[in-house]
């Protein structure tokens, strides 16, 4: 008799428990990677261009970088965050056999859907001289292409190569601009930063076609991940649009600049914004550096011990475990940032002095500190969110920093100078108490996410 | 299909009319039988079953309702939420369904599911962080040591199994006949319970014996207490394959407690449904039957040949490979032996090759024959002794058939084997022996049982008169007609039962 025996059969393949650790097994470099280098390049031009403020074409040059990073993230984050979710899959799989295929077709639809754009706004809105909008073309591809390639290379966690890389080229890109300055002007500058990214690109490729040694083929079935992660694609592009949002409204202040160029821009607050951000490299590398060892390691071996048919007792200890090693690395956090926060603020002004800064960024610039430290906890309980897999949530908390970033930020420039910066810090703390309480109440509440919420068999 | 009241609402579980086999054409003769009643099926199907009707369904089913197992009425834009207290109203009469089912309990949990239906959906009773807290306190008192992942699929097997038969629809009938326990049984219960008419359960096999063995087999229910030394490990502690088997024993006694009447078609099932705890009282056995009239007008035709014959499917729970090696056996005292397997091949090709080099090896492609599916009245006449060396069996109709005809067989000892050679217990007077028993797997017995029938004359003579007029007596079709039809008109005459069960 047929009976009910395929109940009995279907449930022996218990294995979907483990789709979730595939999540986002290296989300943290893939998260936190392009907006260290941003930070770092945008931050490092700032100090280094303060020097040469009288100069016209460091000008130029300046409102094009950001310009760039700022709009090569935003367009690039939808296709960024599908092609990190579709490499760790094949990575989970132990089939990375598609990753040059993958790397050609995302840099095909990368360049098919942004040059067009870049190429208008660049020739035909703004008054740039044709060979300067080139370059700048030329420069935009070049860092979009860069926040691509990063993915593969996050992916091989081989951090100390990459880091020699960026650090090597941009060097290369100090060096030449300066060169070059001389002779060429902006367009000098421009192209020795070029030299520069150039220098990455060529070097990222080679590494990731020594790392997967495969042919190409099928460099666009990663299309369909679109429509599965839909959620995935457009928290990306939401992230990015938050974390600008406060400086394009900002460049309609009455105080910003609209430059022969056309553009818009707000050089004292983008400035100060830039240098705030510098404050939380070290606590971007200690994260990086905590969620890499003592918790992953407890994330692991909860989800082991699940699938490794552990009793409830087990799986409840390990899931306090869990909870106390992210108490206590954000303690660790807490106070290294904390610490950092406090002295830079106290240093504001030998700071400035030092570096020969407009002293009206001040109070922007503490507000900026302040609001960093907040941004970037913010940063790291999505990425805790996204371990486990929560996509909803991230999304929603991204949405919830979007909305309060512009609104707060438009509001703070609508109540004068004073207050400028303290809609984007205001924000940071908003956001942050959200983002706290989802996570804690989520990982409260793990076993019964592991088991019905994540699970995608029930 | 219209919307009247059916007169019998039977209940099935993964058969008719969606797949073909022994229960179901059982079912679709007795619907044909009864063709002045109107019936009304329930068919509980697996999860995500494709339901394509197989057979002709005969004009007196006036409706078919499908069950999928699991799958729990969605109510999406519900707002209604259920009562704080709803899990903790329904979880120890759940917990006592694993230690002493009963209808009481099941009315409880019955009831606070009837109460709540517009808040009813998978989310609320499987989903919800309530549910949730309802598993562990569940997981805690009962296997609160073994595999969580193993607890937690079971649960929710078992639960979301309940929950489907307990929240599907239900229709009205006059009466409730399920064809089988487990599912279809608490069912079965469940509409005794809401419509207070009565019921009846026929068992082909017993289902917690096949449950049991499904059970055993299952391999990831092993190694759940990985290294458990600890000295004092208790006696009693329960594990979760007898999580398994206690629910669906359990269903087998609400089953039987809501029956008026539990019917097997052999005597050997009665000793397994008076363990699982049905009242010998409403016990009784209705065998199948066959058309006598029919195969008895046959006349055996003259043989050249001794021959022998294995009616059944090519496959290995019907052992072909003894009924080769006693082929081989007897063969060196009857060299002009013959003998048939008359069955369709192609259900398992792997074992047919496994038997077709069987016979080469000991060649003996003189002696057997594979016919594949044949007309039994043209082939019944052609052999001389009935041959059934299965591992498993109910009540295998070909002894009755070739019986009608007058021929004798020789049977291993499984399902109602026995009894139809040797006569049941109520067989009064004892018409006596109808052809050899043997034990399981054993070629030499078989083989000289098959011989002695053969070289016999007169034992022959006798245990095929004997054979005829048992199959005259107690096997044939109209018996069986005229039995459930008797059955039916009681249940459908009873008043509906106003008292509240206890």
């Amino acid at each position: 008799m047929a009976g009910i025996g395929f109940i009995l059969r279907k449930l022996s393949k218990q294995d979907n428990l483990l789709g979730i650790m595939r999540a986002y097994t290296h989300s943290t470099m893939a998260s936190t990677g392009p907006w260290l280098f941003t930070v770092l390049a945008l931050g490092g031009m700032m100090v280094l261009g303060s020097k040469y403020t009288s100069l016209d074409e460091l000008f130029n040059f300046r409102i094009t970088i950001i310009y760039n990073f700022a709009f090569s993230l935003i367009f690039s984050g939808p296709i960024f965050m599908i092609v990190t979710r579709y490499l760790s899959d094949s990575i989970y799989k132990r089939d990375v056999t598609g990753a040059p295929g993958l790397l050609l077709g995302s840099l095909v639809l990368l360049y098919v859907t942004q040059l067009p754009i870049v190429s208008a706004f660049y020739l035909l809105y703004t008054s740039f001289p044709t060979i300067f909008s080139l370059c700048a073309i030329a420069n935009f591809m070049l860092i979009t292409t860069i926040w691509l390639i990063a993915i593969f290379l996050s992916a091989l966690k081989d951090y100390a190569k990459v880091t020699k890389t960026f650090a090597t080229g941009l060097f290369l890109a100090t060096i030449s601009a300066i060169t070059l300055t001389s002779s060429y002007g902006a367009i000098g500058i421009l192209n020795g930063f070029n030299i520069g990214l150039a220098y990455i690109v060529a070097s990222l490729i080679a590494q990731v076609f020594v790392e997967y040694p495969y042919k190409f083929h099928e460099p666009f079935k990663f299309l369909s991940y679109f429509k599965k992660y839909w959620e995935i694609a457009l928290s990306g592009l939401i992230y990015n649009v938050a974390c600008w949002v406060d400086k394009w409204i900002m460049w309609f202040a009455p105080e910003a600049e609209r430059t022969s160029s056309n553009l818009f821009l707000y050089p004292n607050y983008d400035s100060a914004m830039f240098l705030a951000y510098l404050t939380i490299v070290p606590s971007m590398a200690f994260f990086v550096f905590s969620i890499e060892t003592s918790f992953f390691e407890t994330y692991l071996k909860y989800f082991g011990d699940v699938q490794k048919k552990a009793n409830f007792k087990k799986i409840t200890r390990n899931h306090k475990e869990i909870i106390s090693v992210m108490i206590s690395s954000s303690r660790n956090f807490l106070i290294l940032q904390s610490s950092i926060c406090i002295s830079v603020i106290l240093l504001s002004p030998h700071i400035f002095e030092a570096l020969g800064i407009n002293y009206l960024q001040i109070s922007i610039f503490r507000y900026g500190v302040l609001g960093a430290l907040f941004h970037v906890m913010i940063m790291f309980l999505t990425i805790m969110l996204s371990y486990f897999d929560n996509r909803k949530a991230a999304l929603k908390i991204q949405f919830l920093f979007l909305i309060t970033n512009a609104s707060f930020t438009y509001i703070s420039m609508k109540m004068g100078f004073v207050y400028y910066g303290y809609g984007y810090f205001l924000a940071c703390v908003v956001v942050f108490i959200a983002a706290a309480c989802t996570v804690a109440n989520y990982v409260n509440k793990l076993p019964f996410h592991t088991f019905i919420t994540s699970n995608t068999s029930v | 299909m219209t919307k009247k009241e059916a007169d019998i609402c039977l209940i099935l579980e993964g058969t008719y009319p969606y797949v073909k086999g022994g229960v179901s054409s059982w079912t679709h003769q007795l619907i044909m039988a009864q063709s002045h009643l109107k019936f009304h099926i329930v068919a509980i199907l697996p999860p995500k079953f494709d339901a394509k009707i197989i057979y002709d369904i005969p004009k007196n089913v006036i409706g078919i309702t499908n069950i999928w197992l699991q799958e729990i009425p969605k109510n999406k834009f519900t707002f209604k939420k259920l009562p704080p207290n709803f899990f903790r109203e329904i979880e120890l009469p759940l917990l006592n369904m694993q230690v002493t089912p009963n209808l009481a309990q099941l009315q409880k949990i019955l009831t606070a599911l009837n109460d709540n239906k517009a808040a009813i959906n998978e989310k609320s009773l499987l989903n919800s962080e309530k549910s949730w807290r309802m598993l562990l306190r569940m997981y805690n008192s009962t296997v609160g040591n073994t595999c969580f992942l193993d607890f937690f699929w079971t649960w929710r097997a078992l639960l979301g199994g309940l929950f489907s038969v307990l929240t599907g629809p239900l229709p009205k009938a006059k009466a409730y006949h399920s064809l089988c326990t487990g599912y279809a049984g608490l069912y079965l219960a469940r509409a005794h319970l809401e419509y207070k008419r009565p019921c009846i359960v026929t068992e082909h096999g017993i289902y917690t014996n096949e449950r049991r063995i499904e059970i055993a087999a299952a391999e990831w229910l092993d190694s759940q207490k990985a290294l458990d030394f600890s000295v004092n490990k208790p006696s009693y502690e329960i594990t979760l394959r007898d999580f398994w088997i206690n629910t669906f024993i359990g269903y087998s006694k609400m089953c039987y407690e809501a029956c008026s009447k539990i019917v097997t078609i052999y005597e050997g099932n009665t000793y397994f449904q008076l363990a699982d705890g049905a009242d010998k009282n409403k016990l009784s056995v209705i065998p199948n039957g066959i058309n006598y009239e029919k195969l008895s007008k046959l006349q055996m035709e003259k043989k050249e040949r001794p021959t022998i014959a294995l009616i059944g499917r090519v496959v290995p729970i019907k052992n072909i490979k003894i009924f080769i090696r006693s082929c081989s056996i007897l063969k060196e005292s009857i060299p002009k032996l013959q003998a048939y397997i008359m069955g369709p091949r192609r259900e398992d090709k792997a074992y047919y090759q496994e038997c077709l080099d069987m016979i080469e090896h000991h060649n003996l492609q003189d002696v057997i024959t594979f016919t594949g599916l044949v007309d039994l009245s043209e082939y019944l006449p052609k052999i001389d002794v009935s041959v059934l060396t299965s591992i498993s069996e109910a009540q295998p109709l070909v002894i009755l058939e070739a019986g009608a005809v007058g021929i004798p067989s020789v049977v291993t000892d499984v399902g109602a084997c026995r009894e139809m050679i040797y006569g049941t217990s109520d067989e009064k007077p004892n018409l006596g022996q109808a052809g050899e028993v043997c034990p399981l797997s054993d070629p030499q017995a078989t083989a000289s049982a098959i011989y002695k029938l053969l070289s016999d004359k007169d034992y022959y003579k006798k245990c095929s008169d004997t054979i005829k007029k048992r199959v005259q007596k107690y096997y044939y079709k109209e018996k069986l007609d005229r039995e459930y039809k008797n059955i039916y008109a009681e249940l459908i005459k009873k008043k509906t039962i106003r008292k509240k069960v206890a």
